[in-house]
C-alpha cells in the first residue's frame, strides 16, 4: 500500500509501495524514527486517514480488500474487527465525559447491549486492566496517565477484535508506567489470542514484547524478521541507528 | 461548591449595588431636573418647591441615595413623574414583553446559528460553510436598527404582512387563543430582525470552535470505534466544545439585553426597554431609574444561569470545585 498527503503545494508521499503481513494471534511491531510513516500506515488501515489523502493498493483482512470498501462497512469493521489504542493516552478519551460512559456508550452502539447490561460488561472490562468502578464514574482528566491508558485498552478489547493496533501506547508515560502499561497489554493479547500490531519508536521495548518485527524508514519497510535477528545482525542502516541511539548492548530477549 | 455559589452571589449582590449607584448619580449629574423640565414654567417658585420636597429632592443627596437604595431592593421603585402611577406597576406590564422578545430572539438566533455552525465545521468548504461565512459577516456589519427599519418599511408597509407598530392589536381581538396569535403575530417581526442579525455570529462562532474541536485526537478514536457521525458530532464534539459556547453567550448578554432598547423603539412595542428610552427623554427620573434597574437584574440574573450550566457543562470546572472544598 501507499499513502500521499496532498496539500496545495505539493504531494507528500508518507508510505511507499510498503507490503506487511500481520499474522493472526501474533504480535508485530514496527518501529523507526519519528516520520517515518509508521502512523499513517496505522490510521491507512483503519481508513482514517485526513480528507484528500492519497490511499492505493490494497489492505486485506481475513481476505477482504479494505481499500475498495465502502465508508459504512469499514464503520461496522472498525472496534469489532480491528481496535485502536493511540498515542498518548492524554488526549484519546472525550474530556466532559466518564470513562464509564465512554466504554457502554461502545457497548451499547456497536453491539447493541441493553444500558444495564452495558455497564455491568464494563465494570468487568475495567477490571480486566486492574480498573474499577470509582474509575469508571471519572472524567479522563481525573485519572493519572497510566490509569487513563488501560481504561482505553480496556475500551479497544470491548468488542473482541482480532487485531488491536496501538500507536505508541507508552510514549507519553514514565517508565514505571509504560512497563505496567505493556504489560497489561501483552497479557491481555496473548489472553485472547488477538493480535497486536505495535507501533513504537522504542526498540528495547518492542524487543521485550514481540514475536515480528519490521523497521520502517522514510515510507518504507526496510528489514522484517523476528526480533533477535534484526537485533543480532542489522542490515540497513536506519535499524544500526535506532540500535545505538538506544545504545543497546546486542542480543535477544532474555 | 457551597463557597464558590456563595461567592458568586456575592459578586452578583455586588453588582446590583454599583447598577443602584449609577442609576442614581447618573440622573443627578444630567443637566435639569425633572421638576424644572416638566412643570409649567409658571408655576411660582413656592410651588416648585413644595413639588421638590414631595419627591423628595429637597433632602441631602446621602439620605437620597440611602432611600433609594432600600426602595430598590424592596421594589418600591416609585411614582412616575410623568404618568403619576407606580412605576412597578408600569414595568410589570413590560417585564413579560421583554422578556419574550429576548428570550425567543435568544434561542433562536442561537439554536439556528449552533445547527448551522455544526453543520459547517462538518463539511469543510460546503455550501453551509460559504453561507455561515458570509452571514457572519454581514449580521456584523449592518447597524440593528438600519435592518429592523427596512424589514419593517418591506413587511409592514410596503407588503403589510406584519403590523407596523405595538405589541398587541387595539382593539384586542376576541378569545384566548385569537390573543395568543395576535401577540405572536406582533412579535414575529421584531424576534425575526434579532435572529436575523444575531445568527451569524453564533454559527461562526460555533464553526470555528467545532473545526477545532474535530480536530482532536478524542474524535479520531471516536471514529476509531465506529460510532455512527452524529453521535460523533453532538455527543463528542459540541458536547466538548459547549463550554465555550456558554462563555459567549454569557458575554453577549449585556449587548442583547441593551438591544431591547433600539428594537422596542423600532418595533414600538410594549416593553421596558421603550420605556426606558421615554422616560430617560422626558427626565423622569423613577421611571428610567428602575427600566435600567430591571435590565441589569436581568442581565445580573442570567448571568447567575449560564455560570451555573457552564459548571454543568464542564465537569473539569466541578471537579476543580470539589477538590477546593
Amino acid at each position: 500500500m501507499s499513502i500521499t498527503y496532498r496539500t496545495p503545494a505539493r504531494n507528500v508521499p508518507a508510505v511507499r509501495d510498503v507490503s506487511l503481513e500481520i499474522p493472526a494471534g501474533r504480535i508485530t511491531a514496527i518501529v523507526g524514527g519519528s516520520g517515518g510513516g509508521k502512523s499513517s500506515l496505522i490510521y491507512g488501515i483503519l481508513r482514517l486517514l485526513p480528507p484528500r489523502t492519497e490511499l492505493s493498493g490494497s489492505i486485506f483482512y481475513d481476505g477482504t480488500d479494505l481499500v475498495s470498501t465502502d465508508e459504512e462497512w469499514m464503520r461496522e469493521f472498525r472496534w469489532k474487527r480491528a481496535a485502536l489504542i493511540t498515542q498518548g493516552a492524554m488526549n484519546s478519551l472525550t474530556p466532559v465525559l466518564t470513562v464509564g460512559y465512554q466504554i457502554s456508550e461502545v457497548l451499547q452502539v456497536r453491539l447493541g447491549l441493553s444500558r444495564r447490561e452495558a455497564e455491568k460488561r464494563t465494570l468487568e472490562l475495567l477490571a480486566m486492566t486492574n480498573l474499577t468502578q470509582i474509575h469508571a464514574r471519572k472524567f479522563p482528566h481525573e485519572l493519572s496517565g497510566g490509569e487513563k491508558q488501560r481504561a482505553v485498552i480496556s475500551m479497544a478489547v470491548s468488542c473482541f477484535p482480532g487485531l488491536l493496533i496501538a500507536d505508541e501506547p507508552t510514549s507519553a508515560l514514565d517508565m514505571i508506567t509504560q512497563a505496567e502499561v505493556v504489560t497489561t497489554l501483552v497479557g491481555m493479547v496473548r489472553d485472547q489470542g488477538m493480535g497486536l500490531l505495535l507501533v513504537t519508536h522504542d526498540l528495547p521495548l518492542a524487543n521485550s514484547v514481540c514475536d515480528d518485527l519490521a523497521v520502517m524508514y522514510e515510507g518504507r519497510i526496510v528489514e522484517t524478521g523476528t526480533p533477535s535477528k534484526i537485533l543480532r545482525s542489522p542490515s540497513h542502516e536506519h535499524t544500526r541507528k535506532l540500535l545505538s541511539a538506544f545504545s543497546f548492548k546486542g542480543g535477544a530477549r532474555p | 461548591m457551597w463557597s464558590y455559589w456563595s461567592r458568586r452571589a456575592l459578586g452578583a449582590v455586588a453588582v446590583l449595588l454599583l447598577v443602584i449607584a449609577a442609576n442614581f448619580f447618573l440622573f443627578r449629574v444630567m443637566p435639569g431636573d425633572a421638576v424644572s423640565t416638566i412643570v409649567d414654567p409658571r408655576f411660582s417658585p413656592e410651588a416648585k418647591e413644595r413639588l421638590r420636597e414631595l419627591f423628595g429632592l429637597d433632602l441631602p443627596l446621602y439620605r437620597q441615595f440611602l432611600i433609594y437604595v432600600r426602595r430598590m431592593l424592596t421594589f418600591d421603585l416609585g411614582i412616575s413623574f410623568l404618568s403619576q402611577r407606580p412605576v412597578w406597576e408600569e414595568l410589570k406590564s413590560r417585564i413579560p414583553n421583554t422578556v419574550a422578545l429576548l428570550g425567543s430572539a435568544l434561542f433562536l438566533s442561537s439554536a439556528l446559528g449552533i445547527w448551522l455552525g455544526v453543520k459547517a465545521a462538518r463539511r469543510r468548504g460546503g455550501l453551509t460553510e460559504k453561507l455561515v461565512l458570509v452571514s457572519g459577516s454581514v449580521s456584523f456589519s449592518f447597524p440593528s436598527f438600519f435592518v429592523q427599519l427596512v424589514l419593517l418599511l418591506f413587511f409592514a408597509y410596503t407588503f403589510p404582512v406584519f403590523p407596523l407598530r405595538g405589541s398587541v392589536s387595539i382593539p384586542l381581538p376576541e378569545g384566548a387563543f385569537a390573543r395568543a396569535l395576535d401577540y405572536l403575530w406582533h412579535l414575529l417581526l421584531p424576534v425575526g430582525s434579532l435572529v436575523l442579525l444575531g445568527f451569524g455570529s453564533w454559527a461562526i462562532y460555533v464553526r470555528n470552535l467545532m473545526v477545532k474541536t474535530l480536530g482532536e485526537d478524542f474524535i479520531l478514536l471516536a471514529r476509531a470505534r465506529g460510532l455512527p457521525e452524529g453521535r460523533i458530532l453532538w455527543n463528542h464534539a459540541f458536547r466538548s466544545a459547549l463550554p465555550p459556547v456558554l462563555t459567549i453567550f454569557l458575554l453577549a448578554l449585556p449587548g442583547i439585553v441593551s438591544g431591547a432598547v433600539i428594537t422596542e423603539t423600532v418595533f414600538s412595542l410594549h416593553g421596558v426597554g421603550k420605556y426606558l428610552l421615554d422616560s430617560i427623554m422626558g427626565h423622569d427620573y423613577p421611571a428610567a431609574g428602575a427600566a435600567f434597574y430591571i435590565l441589569g437584574l436581568l442581565t445580573i440574573v442570567s448571568n447567575l444561569a449560564a455560570d451555573a450550566a457552564y459548571a454543568l457543562a464542564d465537569p473539569r470546572i466541578r471537579v476543580g470545585r470539589r477538590a477546593q472544598r
